[in-house]
């Protein structure tokens, strides 16, 4: 699939970051799917909108990253922000088939820990 | 536009889609079939996430437009941005520390190199074409 690279044409990539309409209620667990890359472009819409699918209470929450091809320290950042205020409110995030680009940048950064990732939605929402 | 054949030369605006641009200019230059058998699947990977970091570090930091060079050498990929700001690479002020960026690009490659030149500087890095 080729890449919506384009920055000129910027607007699509940020509406369509976290595919809002197609988040589901799964064993207990929220899951978000994401789409695009996740960067120093995209960061900041993504950031408002799984604070805001986030906000009430203690949720759990997976992020379905199957179908992102690329991430950066901005948006590795805003994935610990977010982790951080779902542990702190009693919830928890997952990431579900981050690709080999994501894995590469969990592991150079030593996050794992604090970023627990699964080979897909399944094993992430499995207890 | 091509110094020589394999070197890629992208002037980019400095806005932050700037950051996408980089990479799918990089991503089709190492992607060509004379060079794909030179370089290794987790190699390019590691370049666009360099070309990513310091792009962005620049698109960040530095006021207007930068420009990023990519090289494939004998033994590495050689990453170069120039942007027009002072010749130290995160915030002009310290009031946060550079981040994950750095570290990133310092994990990946043989380390990181800035040059003052006239007008900014020029950030430097290569990731090793083996291992």
């Amino acid at each position: 699939m080729p890449e919506p690279y384009q920055h000129e044409d910027g607007q699509e990539d940020e509406e369509r970051v976290v595919d809002a309409d197609n988040v589901v209620e799964r064993d207990g667990w929220t899951v978000v799917p994401v789409r695009g890359d996740l960067d120093f472009y995209s960061a900041p819409m993504f950031a408002e909108s799984v604070r805001s699918l986030a906000a009430p209470g203690p949720r759990r929450v997976v992020l379905d990253l199957a179908d992102v091809e690329f991430m950066d320290s901005t948006g590795l950042r805003l994935l610990l922000g977010v982790s951080r205020d779902l542990r702190e409110a009693g919830g928890a995030l997952r990431l579900a088939g981050p690709g080999d680009l994501v894995l590469r940048l969990l592991e150079v950064t030593q996050v794992a820990p604090l970023l627990p990732a699964f080979p897909d939605v399944t094993s992430a929402c499995s207890d | 536009m091509h110094k020589t054949p394999e070197t890629l030369v992208v002037e980019l605006d400095g806005s932050a889609g700037s950051v996408r641009g980089a990479r799918q200019e990089t991503h089709r230059f190492l992607a060509d079939a004379e060079r794909t058998a030179r370089i290794a699947p987790d190699t390019a990977r590691d370049v666009l996430m360099v070309v990513g970091e310091l792009v962005a570090n620049a698109c960040r930091h530095a006021p207007g437009p930068c420009r990023l060079s990519v090289e494939v050498a004998s033994d590495s990929v050689d990453v170069a941005v120039q942007d027009s700001g002072s010749s130290r690479l995160g915030p002009a002020r310290r009031r946060q520390p550079p981040g994950y960026g750095l570290w990133i690009v310092a994990r990946l490659t043989k380390g990181i190199h800035v040059l003052p030149v006239p007008g900014g500087k020029v950030v430097r890095a290569s990731v090793p074409l083996a291992g």
